[in-house]
């Protein structure tokens, strides 16, 4: 390690993730409140900085072989202590060092002999719970092989989620994962709502579906598991193979309960049936659109198809229970676009029996359709019509001069019967003009009795 | 070394800075031969946080690439230093670019992985998987960066999942690194005599936190450890869902403005580059976007950022006319001397004059957003929520947001926000919102709305309005606040307190969460309040009471820069009763869009 002496060092001394320190020797202090000895530290430290050491040989790291991570703070330890004594140190103590290549150094028999009995031994006794997970925490090597009884399992597991890194709890859970059966580690699992997160989300990533549903299922969260489900139905690419998913995902899964979601996996099947369908009808792709905007391509494609159809935007929007003001609103700005002012009249407008007089059914605001109808380029006579529902003068006159509607403006101020309006607003208009010369003819009409 | 605009608050945070780098120059140090850094995108930003490119170079760094699908770019360098996160994703890339470079050439190259901050288990799985673990025998490594010094008086942990693992996932694993990024700040500055804080987030960073401190002072040489007083006096941990409705608020201050509108990530906004290309630079512009740098290096910038915007026209303009006199100054008659000393300040006046014309240019890009229609009718919104009124029906500006398919995130905001301020929403009103958004925006969304649902921000009405009660009893609504000389920090949302600061305000009382004990009970429980002993078991030196309190303002799921700014505000007030100095730290910087993303789920094919 590159020895900084400026004002950080304290903290490289200090730091609990580089806990080890070979110019500090406390005898007898420990990590994370455990003691050991420095002898084991020590040769722990020669462990991780061997070379070639890592990662050697056993391909199964799920079953929790030695696996390490080089410590940032490799040393150069020949300056520090001569290989003799680091054979013995080796020798000396160390439970970790038990799964380390023999072959890397020649062993007299009985070095040899002692060394294996202790491999032996050991294999088969577990060291505390604490310090294996404070060792995987830390990036030591570990093994989790010895811990083989059912209370050492969950003691373990225990000490993961107390110490709170994800990353061990996960190793954790694999580790029984692979060792316990199903039922048992669905009880664990059950009993340890933190760990059974964990795992539940590993096997999402790793798009263990069925895995994941069984879990969340078992663990009574059957609207979390439907909801999973949905999600990795929603997130299939190949449409047709998404409608199967979704189909059998209802089957399986939204059986009992929870009718809102049901109701929306149907719906949304449906919906991808349709787009998939008209589709390919109109030579576009619609997949992934959403229910207002089938309906917007509908009205844009499909206006005149028959009321029974299932293309026609109003079967559509009443299958989806698409709510009126939605539906108005989109009526109004698709056929718009297309200029088919009768088509808006139609849907819009109801003649009351006589043929006189009209009525508006409309669920949107008056003032928004106008100025919807006049941002689509809608001409002055169809504003007209519409200015002609407002209710007030007032604001029939604001909004028509919003529009430019001149003809509304002028009418409106001559029902007011307020000239000085009227003259007002003549001034404003080119004289000559067409709406200029409307303006004058209404203020001679000679019946209006003027107000001003 | 340092960065000068680390250095100014009363906790020098450029020592975080230089602390990151030596952990990085020692690790590269370690390397033989000339290194290519390779890093994943995000990484890549914030590493300038860290080290600049001249220091690296120092290092024997011969290029910085991002991470991309495919094969490494061409370079003659010995080693390749991947420097990423632990996400499989990551792993998956990497992979593709070692496969494909052992491919391509046959003198190879050594590779290096720096996991930030560690390696994990699944990781080195998938790359054992992926058949590359061999490739970087022995070259594993983790670089411990917890904590990224922003300015002066902030730091950030940038992770953005922080609020989402824990609230909806359960899994603690950032709030484990939080407590390691505060034991650092301990390490640097000395043990925090008190912690405070409020929410299950909060308690768990402060359990693993006493845990660390306790494993560490037991490994330590009693000695050696110092008992100087700590630089910090209080630590306060706020969870986020303590406080849900502030991040959605639109923030109103300069630079809170500048990042709802463009984004600031690191300190730096991307703004169109048309609107800065000026006569005397030469280069020619190739790129669209043009970088520009925020933080308090740049004096302008540190007066004006945290101003409600409609105060910044004003101080722009005053500046322009300083600015002006200055340059003015030259025509006057002059003795040589006085000549000497003009031009020995016109490279400063030349900056000040290039940074007002930046920050003019930003201001008018702000000010065509917020004289909008769309903008002004949302802030009306917004403001008629906060106050109370017509919170429990369906509110006809978001039924329009809809109909017009607005932006999803802005109508999901003002949907939340609505939840929030009628201390949840009536069924009816919650299932017609859920129904529409679902018929305009597609089906996939049912999973954002249910994560949304579980976080708390979409919630259906109980017994309690804590809203109503929260906002009487800690004034979180003041009207007549002058924004231009402001008294209360509700100058930063015009109208709205943060509940997050006002909180804070009680906390750094003495007795404080006792003064709070009525509103106590209405947010995500516990509080607490405890007093850290020095590992020799004394309890900590305590600074003398007149001189300013430091107060590190941890907020653990993210925090926006308008409460920065109130947290700013009430340092500079002199007369305030607390006589405060705050330090922030966070686990991300957010905004109403991207603490909805953080929750929502991406769909990538749609």
């Amino acid at each position: 390690m590159a020895r900084q002496d400026t004002e950080g060092e304290d903290f490289w001394n200090s730091s609990s993730i580089k806990s080890f320190n070979f110019d500090e020797d406390e005898p007898g202090g420990g990590l994370f409140g455990v003691s050991k000895s420095g002898t084991a530290r020590l040769s722990q430290q020669v462990r991780a900085s061997l070379p070639g050491e890592e990662y050697g040989g056993n391909s199964d790291s799920l079953m929790g072989s030695t696996s390490t991570t080089s410590s940032t703070t490799a040393l150069p330890l020949h300056t520090l202590i001569s290989d003799k004594c680091l054979t013995i140190l080796m020798d000396a103590d160390h439970p970790d060092t038990a799964y380390g290549d023999p072959m890397k150094r020649v062993m007299k028999p009985d070095e040899e002999i002692r060394m294996l009995r202790r491999q032996v031994q050991e294999r088969w006794d577990e060291p505390p719970v604490e310090i294996t997970i404070k060792h995987i925490f830390l990036g030591r090597p570990h093994s989790l092989e010895s811990y083989r009884s059912l209370s050492s399992k969950r003691a373990l597991l225990d000490a993961a989620i107390c110490l709170g890194d994800g990353n061990a709890i996960l190793e954790v859970i694999l580790f029984l994962a692979h060792t316990l059966k199903k039922s048992l580690l669905h009880q664990i699992l059950a009993a340890n709502p933190i760990a059974a997160a964990h795992y539940a989300r590993y096997l999402a990533t790793r798009l263990q579906a069925a895995e994941l549903t069984d879990l969340l299922v078992m663990l009574g969260k059957s609207r979390e598991a439907a909801m999973k489900q949905y999600q990795l139905c929603s997130a299939t690419q190949n449409v047709q193979r998404q409608i199967q998913k979704l189909r059998s995902c209802i089957s399986s899964h939204f059986v009992q309960g929870d009718s809102p979601l049901k109701k929306l996996a149907q719906n949304h099947v449906a919906l991808l049936e349709w787009e998939l369908a008209v589709g390919e009808i109109d030579k576009e792709n619609l997949i992934g659109k959403s229910a207002v905007e089938c309906l917007a391509h509908a009205c844009r494609l499909h206006w005149d198809d028959p009321r029974g159809s299932p293309t026609n935007p109003f079967s559509l929007a009443q299958f989806h229970g698409i709510n009126e003001k939605q539906i108005h609103w989109t009526i109004l700005s698709e056929r718009a676009s297309q200029q088919a002012w009768p088509d808006i009249d139609s849907v819009f407008i109801t003649k009351n029996w006589i043929g006189s007089g009209s009525k508006l059914k409309l669920a949107i605001p008056i003032d928004k359709v106008v100025i919807q109808l006049h941002s689509k380029g809608a001409p002055s006579d169809v504003l007209c019509k519409y200015l002609g529902f407002v209710d007030s003068y007032e604001k029939r006159i604001s909004l028509a001069q919003k529009v430019g509607c001149h003809k509304t403006v002028i009418d409106s101020y001559g029902a007011l019967r307020d000239r000085q309006g009227l003259q007002g607003y003549k001034a404003t208009l080119h004289p000559g003009s067409e709406e200029f010369l409307y303006a004058e003819g209404v203020l001679r009409v000679s019946t209006t009795k003027w107000k001003n | 070394m340092s960065s000068t605009h680390l250095s100014g608050g009363k906790v020098n945070i450029s020592r975080i800075q230089e602390h990151a780098r030596k952990h990085l120059f020692s690790l590269l140090d370690k390397i033989d031969g000339t290194k290519d850094i390779v890093t994943d995108g995000a990484l890549g930003s914030v590493m300038g946080l860290v080290a600049n490119k001249p220091m690296l170079k120092e290092h024997n760094i011969k290029s910085m690439f991002h991470l991309h699908p495919g094969t490494l770019p061409n370079s003659s360098s010995e080693n390749t230093v991947f420097i990423i996160r632990p996400q499989l994703r990551f792993i998956d890339l990497v992979a593709d670019n070692v496969h494909n470079e052992v491919k391509r050439s046959r003198k190879s190259k050594d590779f290096h992985i720096f996991f930030v901050p560690r390696v994990t288990f699944l990781c080195k799985k998938r790359l054992e998987d992926r058949g590359v673990l061999g490739n970087f025998e022995g070259n594993l490594k983790e670089l411990p960066w917890h904590l990224y010094p922003f300015d002066s008086d902030l730091v950030s942990m940038e992770i953005p999942i922080t609020f989402k693992e824990f609230h909806l996932e359960n899994d603690p694993t950032t709030l484990h690194q939080a407590a390691q990024g505060l034991l650092m700040l301990q390490c640097l500055y000395g043990t925090i005599p008190r912690v405070t804080g409020i929410g299950p987030a909060a308690q768990k960073v402060s359990n693993f936190l006493k845990r660390l401190s306790l494993e560490q002072s037991s490994c330590q040489n009693p000695s050696s450890s110092s008992i100087a007083p700590s630089q910090i006096d209080q630590v306060i941990l706020l969870d986020r869902s303590v406080d849900l409705l502030t991040p959605l608020a639109t923030q109103l201050t300069y630079e809170g403005l500048i990042d709802e509108i463009f984004g600031i990530q690191n300190n730096t906004v991307k703004l169109p580059a048309e609107h800065f290309s000026s006569s005397n630079d030469s280069t020619p512009y190739t790129a669209d976007t043009k970088d520009i740098i925020l933080n308090s290096g740049e004096e302008l910038f540190a007066e004006i950022r945290d101003k409600n915007f409609s105060a910044v026209g004003p101080a722009l303009s005053k500046k322009a006319r300083q600015t002006k006199l200055q340059f003015d100054e030259r025509h006057g008659d002059k003795t040589v001397q006085e000549m000497k000393q003009f031009v020995a300040r016109l490279p400063s006046m030349m900056a000040n004059k290039q940074s007002l014309a930046y920050h003019t240019t930003i201001a008018e890009l702000v000010k065509k957003v917020t004289d909008s229609h769309k903008f002004l009718e949302a802030l009306q919104t917004e403001q008629e929520l906060m106050n109370g009124i017509d919170t429990d029906k369906v509110h006809p500006f978001i039924e329009d947001c809809i109909d017009r398919k607005e932006p999803l995130i802005k109508v999901l905001r003002l949907v939340c926000m609505q939840a929030l301020t009628n201390s949840g929403l009536r069924s009816k009103v919650l299932e017609y919102y859920k129904k529409e958004i679902l018929q305009t925006y597609g089906f996939q969304h049912a999973l954002t709305l249910s994560n949304l649902e579980q976080a708390g921000l979409l919630r259906l009405q109980q017994n309690q309005r804590q809203y109503t009660v929260l906002r009487k009893a800690l004034r979180l609504t003041v009207e007549d606040n002058d924004e231009a000389s402001p008294t209360d920090i509700s100058y930063v949302h015009s109208v709205y307190a943060p509940l997050s600061i006002r909180l804070v305000q009680h906390l750094v009382r003495p007795n404080g969460s006792r003064a709070l004990q009525d509103v106590i009970g209405l947010l995500p429980s516990p509080a607490f309040d405890d007093i850290q002993t020095s590992h020799s078991g004394s309890s900590l030196p305590v600074p003398p009471s007149d001189s300013p309190k430091v107060v590190l303002v941890f907020f653990i799921g993210g925090c926006t820069f308008a409460e920065i700014s109130a947290l700013r505000f009430l340092s500079q007030q002199e007369v305030s009763d607390a006589n405060v100095e705050f330090v922030i730290a966070t686990t991300k910087l957010i905004n109403g869009n991207s603490f909805i993303e953080s929750l929502a789920e991406p769909l990538d094919h749609y």
